[in-house]
């Protein structure tokens, strides 16, 4: 089976600490993987590695045969890191949904494109005038998925 | 007591009777500080981000520059403007001197400081986690900023409000640099300056009154907008 994603000798220092330091790790495709480990162990700084929020301080990330550095933001933008907690923007939720297609330039018949995706997670169409703070965690949580996802 | 009551009376009176000096002072106060804000904004602004957002050597140096300079005495920024405006200074050839964009110069120089301190603050103050979520997004630097600014708009007005309050009612830099020419450059403050000079406590205070009206109509326009976004 071959590799989604290849690290090689991974350092990651904040404030010139480091973090998390990966001599090998190689993730193969149509897995599903788990990562367990104590808390500041580097997990979430994995994640952001891994769906290229982050550049790491030194070591290389292949993704699909490529280096990290040559792959455009289309192919970037196919990596989504969905938190525990998820951050929405303090707009309504239309908006919410609408700015990550804006993002990826998908901005035709954008309402339309919108109140379907809010139907696909089991969201009425009147959920999109409400305002970020009037929703429920679960709720707050299909949402931050179509923004990413959708 | 009666000073306060009879000023308040004359400051009716001047509104109501349309008196041509006082509503020239007026416009040219709120046009002039409504400019210098608008431009301290747009400068400011992404200033301020950069400041906030973004780590790089010296950015203790630059914050602690851009704090003491809110301490700046309006009087001092007039004074430097005046010698560059002067026919000797710099910018002599530019005939800025006495005119209102001069004050416009000067009355930036006093609010972009607050505006870039007061924004990295909010941008510093954001939840981590919008960061996070933008670049998961795959947003771009500069549409990073603009989300940012977004979701720190209600710190952001606060900070363009106390910019506002401290540039409408400076009087050094319009008095300096403007020169206090009737239906030219003459400012609210400029002008209770000349009452009081002149003795007209009364006018003096009625005209305070008005700047106090026009600032608090702008507070109350601001915080309708705030109650908008955030219901």
């Amino acid at each position: 089976m071959a590799n989604l994603f290849e690290l090689t000798n991974i350092e990651q220092y904040y404030d010139g600490k480091k973090v998390l330091n990966i001599s090998s790790l190689e993730l193969e495709e149509n897995q599903i993987i788990g990562f367990f480990g104590p808390n500041g162990s580097g997990k979430s700084t994995l994640f952001s590695l891994l769906s290229f929020i982050e550049r790491p301080s030194s070591g290389t990330i292949v993704f699909n045969g490529i280096n990290s550095k040559k792959l455009d933001i289309e192919t970037k933008q196919t990596i989504v890191m969905v938190p525990q907690n998820p951050y929405l923007l303090k707009r309504t939720v239309f908006e919410n949904v609408a700015y990550g297609l804006k993002l990826r330039g998908e901005t035709k018949d954008i309402k339309e494109k919108v109140l379907d995706a809010l139907s696909l997670v089991g969201l009425e169409s009147s959920f999109s005038e409400r305002k970020w703070s009037q929703l429920s965690g679960g709720e707050a949580q299909r949402v931050h998925l179509l923004q990413d996802l959708f | 007591m009666n000073l306060f009551t009879d000023g308040f009376n004359e400051a009716i009176e001047l509104l109501a009777s349309g008196n041509e000096s006082v509503y020239s002072a007026i416009y040219t106060t709120v046009t002039v500080s409504s400019w210098s804000l608008f431009i301290s904004l747009l400068i400011g602004l992404p200033l301020g981000f950069f400041l906030g957002y973004y780590n790089f050597p010296g950015k203790p140096v630059i914050r602690t520059i851009v704090d003491t300079l809110l301490a700046l005495p309006t009087v001092v920024i007039g004074l430097i403007a005046y010698t560059m405006f002067s026919r000797v200074g710099p910018f002599g050839d530019y005939d800025l001197l006495f005119t209102p964009q001069a004050i416009i110069i000067g009355q930036i120089v006093l609010g972009l400081p607050i505006i870039i301190a007061l924004t990295a603050t909010q941008v510093e103050s954001v939840d981590k986690r919008l960061y996070i979520s933008l670049k998961g997004l795959g947003a771009k630097p500069y549409q990073i900023l603009v989300a940012t600014l977004i979701e720190a708009r209600f710190g952001i007005m606060t900070a363009a409000v106390t910019a506002y309050g401290r540039i409408i009612t400076e009087i050094g830099i319009s008095m300096m640099v403007g020169g206090n020419i009737k239906y030219h450059t003459r400012t609210v403050t400029t002008a209770i300056a000349l009452e009081t000079g002149k003795g007209e406590f009364v006018t003096g205070i009625a005209l305070g009154l008005v700047l106090f009206a026009v600032a608090l109509m702008v507070n109350i326009a601001l915080s309708m907008l705030k109650r908008k976004w955030t219901q």
